[in-house]
């Protein structure tokens, strides 16, 4: 039977329910943790812990050889760095038009050359790692990759311009889920989530565990524009300043 | 376009691994089992949080849904049961914190959006000195709107228990509330 306390408490209830907003983002961030715990149990991600990519290519029975080839590969597509003095700050960090098509046609290339298997290649300090699907996967939109720039910028006490002290350009395919040690010279981890939503800006969740330059973690979760950079974190060391930046974008390449 | 059961959803995406028919359980429920474990934890990011828990735990599992009750009845008896483990590893009964109030999604007056609040405040109060399980209980039958052996089922207690809670549970919160309620009244 319904009494006055019912209808009180139903009341109640109407004024603490969440708004749609809350609960949007609710539901957004459960189904980007089940995709987070699905990859997980399927182990199809990527460790740290050991240079990514090589291992998949050893699987993949291609060997010295196919490595070689990745490196002159990307070699060739590399561009020169920009001059931060002559280009500025946003130089440093920035994602530019040319590098977008050079990142796309490496991706595509490497995709051929997996017979559609690429799952994600990250470059840093003239590295080149890839990850290929050990199972076959039916993406479900067939979106361009995205590349995830992450640079971490240093200056000195007394210095008046930064530098680009790290960088790592992780190209992935929409919600997927990747994390790797970019660079095998140190301990550096990343691992991103990135979903291309309607409105032509991007979710992404990024998780950065540096030991070179400089020791920091962070996570960020975040909706970003595409191509412009986000400040993730920054800290002061011995006398150095150092400012993390994420720029996210989408590489102009089909993914066949 | 067909809108499929819950169950057909299931079976979907247990064998063809896709997420958006897990994301589609999710649209549908999000809702209703935040609005289940919020009462019974009574702190918004807790109930974000075991929300989260509940779909997750749902998505490991789904590929042992037999399929012999409702797909509801199962995430409603995993809800209860995430939140009821969640509350034992805390070791405490949560009392309400009296957060800012929510985002209201009808435009209300300033005056009334005040009242509201005091008024909810009060059964902030008055729930916190509930048990649990006795929160389970009326935020199942009287928030949610199941019948008693339902919200047992849910609960994982007998129906007569399940009456026996509700019927105690509507007793302290009266008395809790003409209590806050005179304290209120003389503090003015």
């Amino acid at each position: 039977m319904k009494t006055n306390l019912d209808d009180r408490l139903m009341q109640w209830a109407s004024f603490k329910a969440p708004s749609r907003k809350h609960v949007a983002e609710l539901t957004r961030r459960i189904t980007r943790e089940a995709r987070y715990a699905r990859h997980e149990v399927q182990a199809v991600v990527e460790k740290p812990g050991s240079v990514p990519g090589w291992s998949k290519l050893a699987y993949a029975g291609l060997g010295a050889g196919v490595t070689c080839l990745v490196l002159v590969l990307a070699g060739l597509v590399f561009l020169p760095r920009r001059n931060p003095e002559e280009n500025g700050f946003t130089a440093l960090v920035g994602i530019s038009a040319e590098q977008r098509a050079s990142q796309g046609r490496l991706f595509s290339e490497m995709n051929r050359m997996f017979t559609e298997g690429l799952r994600w290649v990250v470059q840093s300090g003239g590295e080149v790692g890839i990850g290929l699907d050990t199972v076959p996967v039916a993406r479900e939109r067939d979106t361009p990759p995205l590349l995830v720039r992450v640079t971490v910028l240093a200056r000195s006490e007394g210095e008046t311009t930064w530098r680009q002290a790290w960088s790592a350009d992780m190209m992935v395919h929409d919600q997927d889920i990747v994390e790797v040690a970019p660079d095998p010279r140190s301990n550096n981890t990343l691992a991103v989530w990135v979903y291309a939503l309607e409105d032509g800006k991007l979710a992404v969740d990024t998780q950065v565990a540096l030991t070179l330059p400089v020791a920091l973690t962070s996570r960020l979760n975040t909706v970003v524009t595409r191509g412009l950079p986000t400040e993730i974190a920054a800290t002061r060391t011995r006398g150095v300043e150092y400012r993390i930046f994420q720029t996210v974008d989408t590489v102009n390449a089909s993914r066949s | 376009m067909t809108i499929l059961a819950d169950e057909q959803l299931v079976k979907q995406y247990v064998e063809s691994g896709e997420m958006r028919h897990f994301d589609e359980l999710v649209n549908r429920y999000v809702r209703k089992v935040r609005a289940m474990i919020y009462p019974i934890v009574l702190h918004d990011a807790d109930a974000d949080d075991l929300t989260q828990e509940v779909f997750l735990r749902v998505s490991n599992g789904l590929s042992r849904f037999r399929g012999e009750a409702q797909f509801s009845t199962w995430l409603y008896r995993i809800a209860m049961n995430t939140t009821h483990g969640f509350l034992r590893r805390k070791s405490r009964n949560p009392v309400a914190t009296y957060e800012d109030p929510p985002e209201v999604e009808d435009a209300m007056a300033p005056d009334c959006l005040a009242m509201a609040g005091e008024s909810a405040v009060l059964v902030d109060r008055a729930l916190a000195r509930l048990s649990p399980g006795l929160r389970a209980a009326i935020t199942l039958v009287v928030l949610n709107g199941m019948s008693v052996s339902e919200a047992a089922h849910a609960e994982g207690c007998l129906t007569a228990t399940m009456y026996w809670r509700i019927h105690e549970a509507r007793r302290i919160l009266k008395k809790e509330l003409e209590r806050n309620e005179t304290h209120e009244n003389k503090s003015r």
